[in-house]
């Protein structure tokens, strides 16, 4: 973070996944993903106001505006008091920081529920989930459930570490100098072999409808273990599956299939030792051609062995690679904003949504201190709306059930219905709700 | 706890149907509790004081101590040139109004759009009264100019109720019963009921039953919304029609349509055009698809 003078205010570059971000918000991709934890009690606005002006300084790259430059957009420091929300019958929202005290991630709380939205400007779930974890603890404390501060949440007297805020993409390639490849290996941005993707009748603009599945963690681990793979690979298996079987109810003539992209993403950190608090994942999208699909074994078949070869250092790497090269190429760097974010829009819809035919985000099992859990009844994820794939599912894993949340701008629940049976038939207990 | 027959899965106690197929959730033994939903049906606001109140109550107050001196200097610049308080009054009042529509929503946040436009319509009706009577010395035009405010505002909480209370009968009644009363009141206030009787009432219970039918129609899904403007033209057509006899059997004591037959010619082509577009399926969809419905 850097400042002109003792003075000014800080500001910092968007790390070099965000800065496609800025170009493709809209009401339909809102970029924003929420995480939330229910509490044992129904929730104190001003309890959670108070808790949010303490732990606000340990968070200074959260505390921005979005700015504009000539060139590029930045951050720059939001000393604005922070606002808590009431929450909205929609969630993850497109968020107008105008309303918000300029601010790209908002507080809302909700009977017993406190949740976090966060745009993906500023960050992805790992560094959004230590937010709310030090948020929750201080409520806590302030409340008087908790004496001190657990061992595991990040301490807010301290400085914050410059590795929280550098981008940590960069990092990964001064960790990796060594063994850079020096070969050109620009993806091929004009990749026409599109991806199928849903098409049904949207619901009106701004309407996000999710459904929350929790199944327990035992039932998902006995039939992925019948399976031989991980839960990850079992989800977005099913998912494949539920969108291969509205391919074939979609398209009536089968020479038409396309292949089915999932976007599957991938937490570098961890891969890599750096304590990132700003964007540190990547994604990595196999793609299934249905025409060689008969069962859904053959997904898994496919699948696992993907996940092997790609979730690697080596692989990543080169994806890592690409994307800097792109940022540092003169020509795109000297560009002028409005061109830029026109050329990011078309790529974006012609190339880069469009290879997704949907998107399942696990964040893992999550971990809090044995004092705090005692106080959290359950914790969640999920992901915003996105124009191309209609349908988008965030995994999170607390105590001993898993959620598997869908979201949706479509009218028809259509993968959530088939997964969920799906489930269902495979022997798994599945209680769901919806907005 | 319920469970769905077609999906197989636990649904939370506030579902009605099953968020996966829609089925129907029939347990007699477990009421649907919407209290316990996990989401709010509608947008929510907090009670608490936000830090972003800090700035509104300080434009609130900004602006109201501007308006409270302006107020001040005109008063006195009146009273000592002419010795009495006389035309400092008609701005003196518009400040007034003005500081009630800006400044006490920036002195009283977090309220509702519809307590806002409660206060800005009791606040326009006081302030036409007040300005009436300062001109003119007593309340002449602004005793019907004053009801009529208060009676759109009537209409539109019918509106905002009808939306959270969903029991249609009471409305209807409700808006019958307000109807009535606004008629009898500007009846008394009339000198000459022939009119009231004979053109206001039927034109008033016309538009009444038409705007009703308009509405209910559209509620009640008899048509989706690709012929909706087809039901509004073919209501527009028949209320033009029925005013033109009403005033027409006022003026001449004899039913005899003149102007409202050209409206009718205008209107009814496109009426029909609207309501067949739903058979044209294409052309629906394209519609659909641009509303994103």
């Amino acid at each position: 973070m850097k400042k002109k003078n003792q003075d000014s205010k800080y500001w910092f570059r968007l790390d070099t996944s965000a800065t496609i971000y800025p170009a493709l918000e809209s009401t339909e991709t809102t970029n924003i993903f929420r995480i939330w934890a229910e509490l044992e009690e129904e929730i104190d606005a001003e309890i959670v106001q108070k808790a949010l002006d303490i732990i606000k300084p340990r968070f200074p790259y959260f505390n921005v505006y979005l700015r504009s430059g000539i060139f590029w957009h930045y951050f720059e420091e939001n000393d604005n008091p922070s606002i808590i929300w009431a929450d909205t019958p929609n969630p993850c929202e497109r968020l107008y920081p105008i309303y918000n005290n300029g601010f790209q991630y908002l507080v809302r709380i909700y009977k017993n529920k406190l949740s976090a939205e966060f745009s993906h400007m500023l960050t992805d779930g790992g560094g959004a989930m230590e937010f709310l974890k030090t948020l929750i603890t201080h409520y806590l404390i302030i409340k008087g459930k908790l004496d001190s501060v657990p061992e595991g949440i990040m301490d807010i007297n301290a400085e914050p570490n410059p590795e929280e805020y550098e981008d940590a993409f960069l990092k990964v390639l001064e960790i990796e100098k060594d063994n850079l490849d020096n070969s050109p290996h620009q993806r091929n941005l004009f990749n026409t072999d599109a991806v199928f993707q849903m098409n049904d009748r949207k619901l009106p603009l701004g309407v996000y409808k999710i459904i929350i599945g929790t199944v327990s963690l035992e039932d998902l681990k006995k039939i992925s273990k019948s399976y031989n793979c991980k839960i990850t690979e079992l989800l977005a298996a099913l998912y494949v599956e539920a969108l291969i079987y509205v391919q074939h109810e979609q398209v009536k003539d089968p020479k038409k299939y396309r292949p089915i992209g999932m976007e599957i993403p991938v937490n570098m950190r961890n891969l890599y030792p750096i304590r990132s608090m700003r964007n540190f994942s990547l994604f990595l999208v196999p793609r299934f051609d249905p025409k060689e699909i008969n069962k859904f074994e053959d997904i898994i078949t496919f699948l696992k062995p993907f996940m092997i070869k790609h979730n690697t250092r080596e692989f990543l790497l080169t994806m890592v690679q690409d994307n800097c090269a792109l940022a540092k190429n003169k020509v795109i760097k000297h560009a002028p904003i409005p061109l830029k974010d026109f050329i990011i829009r078309y790529l974006s819809n012609t190339q880069g949504h469009a290879q997704f035919s949907g998107a399942i985000s696990n964040l893992g099992a999550i971990r809090l201190p044995k004092e705090v859990e005692e106080h959290v009844k359950d914790m969640g994820v999920l992901l915003g709306p996105t124009y191309h794939c209609l349908t988008g599912c965030g995994v999170v894993g607390f105590k001993d059930h898993i959620h598997i949340n869908f979201g949706r701008i479509n009218k028809n629940p259509m993968v959530e219905k088939h997964v969920f049976r799906r489930l269902v038939e495979m022997g798994a207990q599945v209680s769901i709700k919806s907005n | 706890m319920s469970y769905c027959v077609h999906c197989g899965v636990k649904l939370a106690d506030y579902h009605e149907t099953c968020p996966l197929c829609n089925t129907k959730v029939l347990n007699p033994k477990s009421k649907i509790d919407p209290q316990t939903r996990d989401f709010p049906k509608y947008r929510e606001h907090l009670k608490s004081k936000n830090p972003d109140n800090m700035k509104r109550l300080f434009a609130g107050t900004i602006v109201s101590f501007i308006s409270s001196i302006y107020i001040i200097i005109l008063l006195l610049i009146n009273y000592l040139v002419s010795g009495q308080i006389s035309w400092s009054l008609i701005p003196a009042v518009s400040l007034v109004y003005v500081w009630f529509g800006v400044a006490f929503p920036l002195l009283r946040p977090g309220q509702t759009f519809f307590r806002l436009y409660t206060y800005d319509s009791f606040a326009t009706a006081l302030f036409l009264l007040a300005l009436n009577l300062i001109i003119s010395g007593n309340i002449a035009w602004s005793k019907f100019a004053a009801p009529a405010i208060i009676f759109v505002w009537i209409i539109m909480a019918g509106i905002f109720i009808s939306d959270r209370v969903k029991k249609w009968i009471p409305m209807i009644i409700y808006y019958i019963l307000a109807s009535i009363l606004f008629t009898v009141l500007y009846a008394f206030m009339l000198t000459n009921n022939n009119v009231i009787v004979h053109l206001i009432l039927p034109i008033y219970v016309s538009v009444l039953v038409i705007s009703l039918l308009s509405f209910f129609m559209t509620k009640a899904k008899i048509f989706d919304i690709t012929s909706f403007l087809g039901i509004i033209f073919a209501n527009v057509a028949i209320l033009a029609f029925a005013v033109d006899m009403i005033v027409s059997h006022f003026l001449t004591h004899s039913f005899n349509p003149t102007w409202s037959i050209f409206v009718l010619c205008a209107l009814i082509p496109l009426s029909l055009m609207g309501i067949l577009l739903r058979k044209i399926k294409q052309l629906r969809s394209f519609i659909a698809r641009k509303f994103h419905r």
